[in-house]
């Protein structure tokens, strides 16, 4: 699908985005955040269903952005619930009990999710040197499938570019995952847009080097 | 001006050294670029060569760009080192300042790689 | 107002007066980041006029949302075209509107959303601001309801409670938890369940219905604990309840239960091998006697042989006995002073210069209900084994006094000694069981003094710990009663005095026993005394017996076959004869004393007896048969 200075891109592109993400996410609770490099890989459905893994019923908890722009498509983030839990607890301080954490849940998460996954896109528009627009977020909880039912559906013959990150706040570890669905269509034109992005590099190395 | 004539580019991405070298390419600076792949190889030149220039990129597998940083600058306390990331979170910033780091956001401008290089920023941009 | 097709220049026309009739914030920036609009719901609200507001920047307005996230959402929205959603749950940074309503000074919780839009000059950022007050009073009430219930319940219970998620993480615990386990809610939130109860490590134990572990609590004392768990969902999320129970106490008394059922189905066991051993013994006694009488030289010299290893074997089934509490016991006021006093002169030659004995000031009128004489072999005991405990010397502390309950006293026997395993102290108290070397004891000793002090009514516990000595404790039911001590009849009266038989007239006997040969050795004890004797093997046999005769007294055994025990018997022969005297024979007392009042007054004669016994108990049958009522 790509090659490997367009597979060396799409890390690069993404692990900006998460940097990003991550400092966001650092502003918003106050304390650092720690992050792995984050773990990209292009899957189907089936597969990004797989990575998820865990149990099928274990409750997760996603929100979700459409996208548009020169490729369009759908980005999820998706925590296990407990995972999630932790994020909140970590965002509103110790104070609070768990019934009132987990009443706020959704509107934290929604927020959360939000900025993580505003900072993803606008990286990768930064990087890309675009224009990404993309609606209000959704919060989603359920399984896996049930999530993937109501934002990928089956029928979608896009690939998933799908990430693993890791962060952790104060020893928390919230691990989760970044989902991109893209279409073939707006694969292609990602495609070609890290292309272009490559050849710039490339071309402005290659003029300097050999006049 | 500083001198800038050994120059160290240290980044998981093969993309991200060939971009900032463009940028380099692009200002006219004239030095040899050594680019490693990961920190322990970083690490490992720092111990036998000089460089009056680092890029240090944070996120890597495996070493990450601060603690790299932390003990080139102890080799080299003299070189400029600037610590390329999109992270720009409180505390990264805050070290970097402790270790006299030059900060550079990701992806890498134009201006910015300018002003570093000609010594006249040590102001980190957030 | 998203759509594209209402904006361009007709916003901040014609739109305004729609923005002012709603009920929420509306504010919209251009691409410059100045406000162009500033709806009156915001005039409202945060008390700055729209003159004001317009054409200004908004940090430049509000100074305090600088840097917050609001503006980086508009940051956001203008240079990328991502929207925003901001909560109040999350941020503290964002309008400092007040409700505004005349009735409170209240801030307004909001929830805002940043997207961007476009206005007459092109891009800019529309701010919405819901008031989320209401919501939010609503939600705290109804928490504050659902939580004081819980909170009721929870926070008074003694018994701990900790709320887990999936991941073991601590949420909440209660107070009794705190206290239990030396710990505060505040520093254990999200710290791992296995920081108080190391053996949920395994997490898959959570769920499980009953999980008992060993927990150290407070301090580093350890205590049993039984946890049992209820999970319930919140927004999906599998919690733990954790009910954790100290049952230190609860498994202390079953095992004690255990012990004691042990011990009784012991004592079932030798009570009866000691009843049909008495019998035995009876026999050989009774022959060996007569042998004794009628045998000179080197004959009788082996019969006295004989009668003196029966008797030693009449102490150890005594013993026995006293284990399995089937021993009579002739309970009497027995002053704790008086008693400590006698026990340290008897025992005083027994315990050799190297042990020191002490015994702090006893309350004076302190008194057990207890048999005097029991009570002192007990004490004895004790005494003994706290010496064999001490082999190089050492200190043996009586103390005695009321407690620990009400109404009752103790008496402690401490001493210096080597102490005892746990192993070894749990089994001191069976029969048989000794640590000492063999041939120095019989190994009935505590199983003794344990079998008296329940069959008295009381308790006995031991203490110990190896190295650090042996505390043995009988606690008996204490007296208040000033009556005179040992004032209670002697019920055993027969056979206790010493002086020269009594000379019995002739008398008309029945004798009835069941054991042949035991019935055989009482007749031939009773040959000589120029009686005349019956004898029948069980109590309607008697009963016919007596139909046709007159008897004088009624040598019968308690036990007896075919439905009428000798108490029985010896009510219906009462009934018949009023006047005649009764000897009770007993192989063990394991009968109802009430019964025995039902007799009305009759000596009592544990096997094996001697001829002397026997004779002493028919004198004391004699005097104590009821008046004529002539």
């Amino acid at each position: 699908m790509f090659d490997a200075l367009e597979q060396d891109a799409v890390t690069e592109l993404l692990n900006v985005a998460v940097s990003r993400s991550a400092a966001a996410l650092s502003r918003m609770v106050g304390k650092p955040v720690a992050m792995s490099v984050p773990n990209v890989r292009i899957l189907s459905r089936a597969e990004a269903l797989n990575a998820i893994g865990g149990n099928r019923n274990t409750p997760l908890i996603a929100v979700g952005e459409q996208f548009s722009g020169p490729f369009s498509g759908r980005a999820l983030l998706v925590f296990p619930e407990a995972r999630s839990l932790h994020l909140v607890q970590a965002i509103v301080g110790d104070q609070l009990t768990l019934e009132e954490i987990a009443d706020l849940e959704e509107d934290a998460m929604t927020e959360v999710g939000n900025v993580i996954l505003n900072n993803c896109l606008s990286g990768i528009a930064n990087m890309l040197g675009c224009r990404i627009e993309a609606t209000l977020p959704h919060c989603f909880q359920g399984g896996v499938e049930q999530i993937f039912k109501r934002t990928i559906r089956g029928d979608d013959d896009g690939v998933i570019l799908f990430m693993s990150i890791d962060f952790s706040i104060r020893d928390r570890d919230i691990g989760g995952f970044i989902i991109l669905l893209l279409d073939l269509n707006a694969m292609s034109n990602l495609r070609s847009a890290i292309a272009r992005y490559v050849d710039g590099v490339r071309r402005s190395l290659t003029d300097r080097e050999s006049p | 001006m500083r001198t800038c004539k050994h120059i160290l580019l240290v980044d998981d991405s093969k993309l991200a050294r060939m971009a900032l070298r463009a940028v380099l390419n692009d200002l006219g600076v004239e030095a040899d670029v050594t680019e490693a792949a990961d920190a322990e190889a970083a690490l490992e030149l720092t111990e036998r060569t000089g460089f009056d220039t680092v890029f240090m990129d944070y996120n890597m597998p495996g070493v990450d760009g601060l603690s790299a940083a932390a003990v080139i600058r102890v080799r080299q306390p003299e070189a400029a080192i600037a610590l390329v990331t999109a992270n720009a979170q409180e505390d990264i910033l805050a070290e970097a300042r402790r270790l006299r780091l030059a900060f550079l956001g990701k992806p890498v401008r134009r201006e910015d790689v300018l002003r570093f290089i000609s010594g006249s920023d040590v102001a980190e941009r957030v | 107002m998203s759509d594209p097709a209402a904006g361009s220049a007709a916003v901040p026309l014609v739109i305004p007066s729609v923005l002012d009739e709603l009920d929420m914030g509306v504010v919209i920036v251009d691409d410059a980041r100045r406000i162009v609009v500033w709806n009156t719901w915001m005039v409202r609200h945060s008390g700055i006029s729209r003159r004001t507001a317009i054409g200004a920047e908004l940090s430049a307005l509000l100074p305090a949302m600088a840097g917050g996230r609001v503006e980086l959402a508009v940051r956001d929205a203008l240079d990328t075209g991502l929207p925003a959603v901001i909560s109040h749950h999350v941020n503290h940074d964002l309008f400092p509107l007040l409700r505004g309503d005349g009735m409170t000074d209240e801030r307004v919780a909001q929830s805002i959303v940043v997207r961007p839009t476009r206005t007459g000059r092109g891009v800019g950022c529309l701010i919405q601001i819901y008031d989320q007050t209401a919501a939010v009073e609503r939600e705290r009430k109804l928490r504050a309801q659902r939580s004081a219930r819980y909170h009721a319940i929870v926070d008074a219970a003694r018994d701990c409670f900790v709320t887990v998620d999936e991941d073991g993480a601590i949420w909440s615990m209660n107070p009794a938890t705190e206290e239990r386990f030396g710990c505060s809610a505040a520093a254990m939130r999200g710290q791992p369940i296995a920081r108080l109860l190391p053996q949920l490590q395994d997490l898959p134990l959570l769920g499980e219905p009953l999980v008992p572990v060993r927990a150290v609590g407070a301090g580093g004392k350890a205590f049993d604990a039984e946890i049992s768990m209820g999970s319930w969902m919140n927004n999906g999320v599998r919690h733990f309840t954790l009910f954790i129970r100290d049952v230190t106490e609860r498994n202390l008394a079953a095992e004690n239960l255990r012990r004691t059922e042990r011990i009784q189905a012991l004592g079932e066991l030798t009570g009866g091998v000691a009843h049909e051993f008495n019998n035995l013994l009876m026999v050989i006694r009774a022959n060996a006697e007569m042998v004794l009488a009628h045998a000179g030289g080197e004959a009788a010299a082996h019969a006295a042989e004989i009668v003196q290893a029966v008797d030693r074997g009449r102490n150890l089934t005594d013993g026995l006995l006293s284990f399995a509490r089937r021993q009579p016991l002739n309970p009497v006021r027995v002053p704790l002073d008086a008693a400590v006093e006698d026990i340290q002169r008897l025992a005083a030659p027994l315990l050799g210069v190297a042990v020191e004995i002490a015994a702090p000031p006893i309350l004076a009128g302190a008194a057990v209900m207890a048999d005097r004489t029991q009570l002192q072999n007990a004490l004895l005991n004790l005494l003994i084994n706290a010496r064999d405990a001490m082999p190089d010397g050492g200190r043996i502390t009586i103390t005695a006094g009321p407690g620990p309950e009400p109404g009752q006293c103790h008496i402690a026997v401490a001493d210096t000694g080597t102490g005892m395993s746990p192993a070894i102290l749990e089994k001191a108290c069976e029969p048989f069981f000794t640590t000492k070397d063999q041939g120095k004891g019989t190994g009935l000793g505590l199983s003794m003094v344990a079998g008296f002090a329940r069959q008295s009514g009381g308790d006995f516990l031991l203490a110990s710990r190896p190295g650090a000595g042996t505390t043995a404790t009988i606690r008996l039911r204490g007296t208040s009663g000033d009556g005179p001590p040992g004032a209670a009849a002697d019920a055993d009266g027969a056979g206790k005095e010493d002086g020269p038989p009594p000379v019995l007239p002739p008398l008309r006997l029945l004798v009835t026993e069941d054991d042949p040969q035991v019935r055989a050795g009482v007749l031939a004890m009773l040959a000589q005394g120029g009686h005349r004797t019956a004898a029948a093997a069980d109590g309607p046999d008697a009963l016919d017996l007596m139909a046709d005769e007159d008897f004088d007294l009624l040598v019968t055994d308690i036990m007896l076959p075919r439905g009428m025990n000798g108490v029985a018997l010896a009510c219906e022969a009462r009934r018949m004869f009023p006047r005649l005297a009764v000897v009770l024979m007993s192989g063990y007392h394991g009968f109802d004393p009430a019964l025995l009042e039902a007799v009305g007054p009759a000596a009592i004669l544990r096997k094996p007896f001697t001829r002397t016994d026997l004779e002493r108990a028919m004198a004391a049958a004699l005097r104590q048969r009821p008046r004529s009522p002539a």
